[in-house]
């Protein structure tokens, strides 16, 4: 029970007044002289006790008034299943992510968070206000609406292959309901629980919020899983190269499988090779040389109750080696990349009017720079030479300059659009880059280091590419050259940056994709076509598959998007960590049935303000007929001596009192 | 005095007036004896109406009266019939005993309703009147817990005027104890004759019994006259009070409500028992409301005098 007004019950405490009356005025019924008690005496004795019980029935009906019409004032409600509640605003979150599309039984998971869903929308009213957040496609707005809204929202709801982020999840919807109008708030969690779905550490993401959590589906599910494709060792063959492919399984997860699962390979749509692995095992599997275009393949285990995961997407560009010069003083780190990458054949060195890229050091050859061919521009280690730089660039038409900034210590490479490559880069030391006119084409920053950019880049007067570092490549501006990524870096340089080719960079589905120069559309792996808007950034990649980038009918380009890796592993978070993991106001709901009992916290019946005060009155009624009842004829006529000669009516009122014999 | 005559003269006799009214007469000896006359004046058109020895007074003839009693002289004076009449020569000697008691000094509308007192005292006066025009002896005996005041039984006008004077005197006070006082009368009379008691008998009633019975013993006549108040028959409209007995101050919280039907029946139910027990001794009883003209008690009493002859 609840009430909606509860200040009103303090006065409740009215009910000591009756009470207090009953237990210390007693004395003040009225007394009277009545000479002829023997005759009362002779039917009243019975009734003594009548009376007293009477009194306590007449005390506790008038107690019961009062508090019936202080409960009306309250706005009292019963809660419970089935009953009513406030206006609530409600946001529904579906994990939807790839591992809701696990099997269990005869039915998918998400379809049991479906039907959950659904429960919920069942008791809602026409004045809750409803927010559906697909954790797996959490690129879909969340839009506000009413229960049917929320109906088609949920049956739209299908599974994503992405990774459900739920921490993320739960932290949007707390800002969604922490703007709601509606003083009633709750976040309803329909998810599998899967720990990987949840940060690792940071405050309650639901804060103070109510959140009821599904956690039925909350238990350890076995699952073999193919984690990992690898061509060429993460470096893209070549044309007329062969390469090898390494498919890496899933380690088996505390469940002590050791089977074998076999596994096909696939390149162009043709089998090329097929093994077994043990779970947490690798094999690789040699893929003949092919000629120049694009080569698309994927690993296939055997389906398992959790599909999605079974297979691996592969995709690159078989093509020419890139021509490469380096000007000018680039470092020895790049240097010896580049030639490392030359000797492999994976670069060709040539000169700087015919390279594909230019890797300037200080500016130099910029002058000289292709018409067709992209330009890396690295700073000189002594800050003496920035004007030097400064005035290269003005030459060149790239409306940018390099001023002294300080040592700010070690600080990690951030971004969106910060390439995979360059993940976890520290950089001590960088220059500032500031613009200094206007680029003919909108600058994009893809790296940022201690706030300010360490990689811009933008397109010149002509329409040429170039990118601006603000660090020199040696070990006392940044951790680059001494990583293992400075050769992938160059690498990913010369065959993805300049346009040549695409690199072998892991994506996952979920990733934005950042759209090639030229693309009009993009197809998706379903074979859906999307244009490219202005943001040249493909999102919503809730498939795995190939991303086709097309410029009319041609491909320009192909990105193949995997699983990510930690939706595979379907270990349920502990029970110990759902409030840290979630919020402090958790209910935890473990079966179907108890679901609709469990949502809408605030629960409220029918206000019961009319049927309380109706009884009040009832009882008001009834107090009133049992304080008066059998008075009979209020004149006090007798009845039975009404013929009698001399029958009068009696007074009505007994004043009795003694009087003097003479009138 | 002009208006009570106005109230006889003009055909409403002072024996039918509702005591209310009658309490506003004046008082006790004239209230009395309007009350007489009213109450002889209606008598003198009834065939009970006795004859004596003694001339009493002249009345216009009536078909059916005794030619013996023409006044010839009056007829010869007045040329019309006028029969005499004679006061009954009796020696009977009539005692009142009239209850005091605090409870006789109750009345439920003290505004307007008369005391059971005033009402007795009214009625013993009113009868001793009656019976010493009838040329009978009258005493009286006052009592409540013990007897009060005492007037030996004695004929002529002389004697009724000390009898409404002893009478006006008479207060309520103390309780009630019926049993000492006719005993003790018992003892006193030497003579048989009638006793009349005038009480709201809220007495112990075997006690009182018993005295009654032990006058009858002793060969008196007894007339009860049961006085009770209007307000005594019915519970008043109170949905619940406390009432209490004036004369012992026992209490009773009582539900009227609960118990109206009852307490009438029981008060009928006591009256009852009273005339069932009376009646098998020759004990008239008769049950006067002091909201009821004086009239019907002096028939009682009449019926009474009619049988002792």
């Amino acid at each position: 029970m609840g009430a909606l007004s509860p200040l009103f019950l303090l006065a409740g405490a009215a009910v000591a007044v009756p009470l207090y009356l009953h237990l210390f005025h007693r004395h003040k019924t009225r007394r009277l002289s009545f000479p002829a008690l023997r005759y009362l005496e002779r039917t009243e004795r019975e009734h003594a006790r009548q009376i007293r019980m009477r009194q306590i029935l007449l005390l506790l009906m008038r107690m019961t008034v009062l508090l019936l019409v202080v409960g009306a004032g309250a706005r009292l409600f019963f809660a419970g299943r089935g009953a009513s509640h406030p206006p609530t605003a409600t946001v529904i979150i579906i994990d939807n992510s790839l591992s809701s599309g696990l099997v269990d039984g005869e039915r998918r998971v998400l379809d049991g968070l479906k039907e959950l869903a659904h429960a919920t929308l069942d008791e809602a009213t026409d004045d809750d206000r409803f927010w559906v957040i697909r954790a797996g496609e959490p690129w879909l707005p969340a839009l506000p609406g009413n229960a049917v809204d929320g109906r088609t929202a949920v049956d739209e709801t299908d599974v994503s292959e992405a990774a459900g982020d739920l921490t993320a999840a739960l932290q949007r919807g707390r800002r969604l309901l922490e703007v709601a109008e509606l003083p009633v708030r709750e976040i309803h969690l329909l998810s599998d629980l899967q720990a990987s779905a949840f940060a690792q550490s940071g405050e309650a993401p639901a804060g103070d919020i109510p959140v009821v959590v599904w956690s039925g589906t909350r238990r350890a599910a076995g699952n073999r899983a193919l984690v990992g494709v690898t061509v060429g060792g993460g470096l893209p063959p070549l044309e007329g190269q062969r390469t090898q492919v390494t498919v890496e399984s899933m380690e088996a997860l505390g469940t002590g499988d050791s089977a074998h699962v076999p596994v096909r390979l696939v390149v162009n749509e043709r089998i090329r090779g097929a093994t077994t692995l043990p779970p947490g095992a690798q094999a690789t599997i040699s893929v003949p040389p092919a000629g120049s275009g694009w080569i698309l393949g994927y690993a296939d285990a055997d389906p398992d109750d959790l599909r999605s995961d079974d297979r691996r997407f592969f995709a690159f560009r078989s093509r020419p080696p890139p021509r490469v010069s380096v000007q000018g003083t680039a470092g020895l780190f790049v240097d010896e990349a580049v030639s490392v990458l030359s000797e492999a054949g994976r670069v060709r060195m040539t000169a700087p009017d015919a390279a594909d890229l230019l890797v300037s050091g200080n500016g130099a050859g910029l002058d000289q720079r292709p018409p067709q061919g992209a330009v890396v521009i690295l700073p000189p280690a002594d800050e003496t030479l920035l004007p030097a730089l400064n005035r290269r660039l003005a030459d060149a038409g790239i409306p940018w300059a390099f001023q002294p900034a300080p040592r700010v210590g070690q600080s990690s490479l951030v971004g969106d659009a910060l390439p995979p490559v360059l993940e976890g880069v520290t950089v001590r030391h960088a220059f500032d880059m500031v613009p200094v006119g206007d680029p003919a084409a909108p600058p994009r920053t893809l790296a940022e280091a201690d706030g300010r950019p360490w990689a811009v880049e933008s397109r010149g007067p002509s329409g040429r590419r170039y990118l601006l570092l603000a660090s020199p490549l040696d070990r006392d501006a940044t951790s680059l050259p001494v990583s293992t990524s400075m050769l992938r870096f160059v690498d990913w340089l010369a065959s993805e940056w300049s346009g040549t080719g695409l690199a072998l960079a892991e994506r996952v589905v979920g990733d934005h994709l950042p759209a090639p120069d030229g693309a009009t559309t993009v197809r998706f792996p379903s074979g859906s076509q999307i244009e490219i808007d202005g943001t040249r950034t493909v999102r919503g990649t809730g498939e795995a598959g190939f991303y086709r980038f097309l410029v009319g009918d041609s491909t320009l380009s192909v990105v193949a998007l995997n699983p990510p890796r930690s939706e595979s592993r379907l270990e349920p978070l502990s029970e110990d960590r759902i409030s840290s993991a979630i919020g402090p106001e958790v209910s935890v709901v473990e079966r179907e049935a108890e679901w609709r009992g469990e949502v809408f916290r605030e629960r409220q019946g029918p206000e019961l303000w009319n049927r309380l005060l109706l009884s009040a009155l009832l009882l008001l009624l009834i107090e009133a007929f049992a304080a008066t009842s059998g008075t009979g004829s209020p004149l006090g006529i007798r009845r039975d001596s009404e013929s009698a000669p001399g029958a009068r009516p009696a007074p009505s009122e007994l004043v009795g009192s003694a009087t003097s014999g003479s009138s | 005095m002009s208006d009570s005559r106005t109230v006889s003269r003009g055909g409403r006799r002072a024996d039918l007036l509702d005591p209310a009214a009658l309490s506003q007469l004046g008082g006790m000896e004239f209230v009395a004896r309007e009350v007489v006359e009213g109450f002889l004046m209606g008598l003198h058109r009834s065939p009970h109406r006795g004859f004596s020895a003694e001339y009493a007074e002249l009345r216009a003839y009536q078909a059916g009266d005794d030619l013996r009693y023409i006044d010839w002289r009056m007829f010869g004076r007045s040329d019309r019939y006028y029969v005499k009449q004679f006061e009954e020569e009796t020696n009977l000697r009539a005692y009142l005993c009239i209850d005091v008691s605090e409870s006789m000094g109750w009345s439920s509308d003290p505004g307007t309703q008369p005391s059971k007192l005033w009402y007795a005292k009214h009625l013993a006066a009113s009868l001793g009147l009656i019976l010493i025009r009838q040329g009978d002896s009258v005493g009286m005996a006052a009592f409540h817990e013990r007897t009060i005041d005492r007037v030996r039984a004695r004929g002529g006008r002389r004697q009724w005027h000390e009898l409404a004077r002893r009478l006006e005197s008479l207060e309520s006070a103390g309780g009630t104890s019926a049993e000492g006082a006719l005993k003790d009368l018992a003892i006193r009379l030497r003579r048989r004759g009638l006793v009349v008691l005038v009480s709201d008998l809220l007495v112990d009633r075997d006690e009182t019994l018993t005295a009654l019975k032990f006058l009858r013993h002793h060969g008196h006549e007894v007339l009860v006259f049961h006085v009770i108040d209007p307000g005594e028959r019915e519970l008043p409209a109170a949905s619940e009070a406390r009432f209490y007995d004036p004369e012992t101050e026992d209490e009773l919280l009582v539900s009227v409500a609960d118990i109206r039907a009852e307490y009438r029946e029981a008060v009928e139910d006591a009256l009852e028992e009273w005339r069932r027990d009376l009646k098998p001794h020759g004990i008239d009883y008769q049950v006067v409301d002091t909201d009821s003209p004086m009239t019907l008690a002096l028939r009682a009493y009449l019926r009474k005098r009619e049988r002792l002859g």
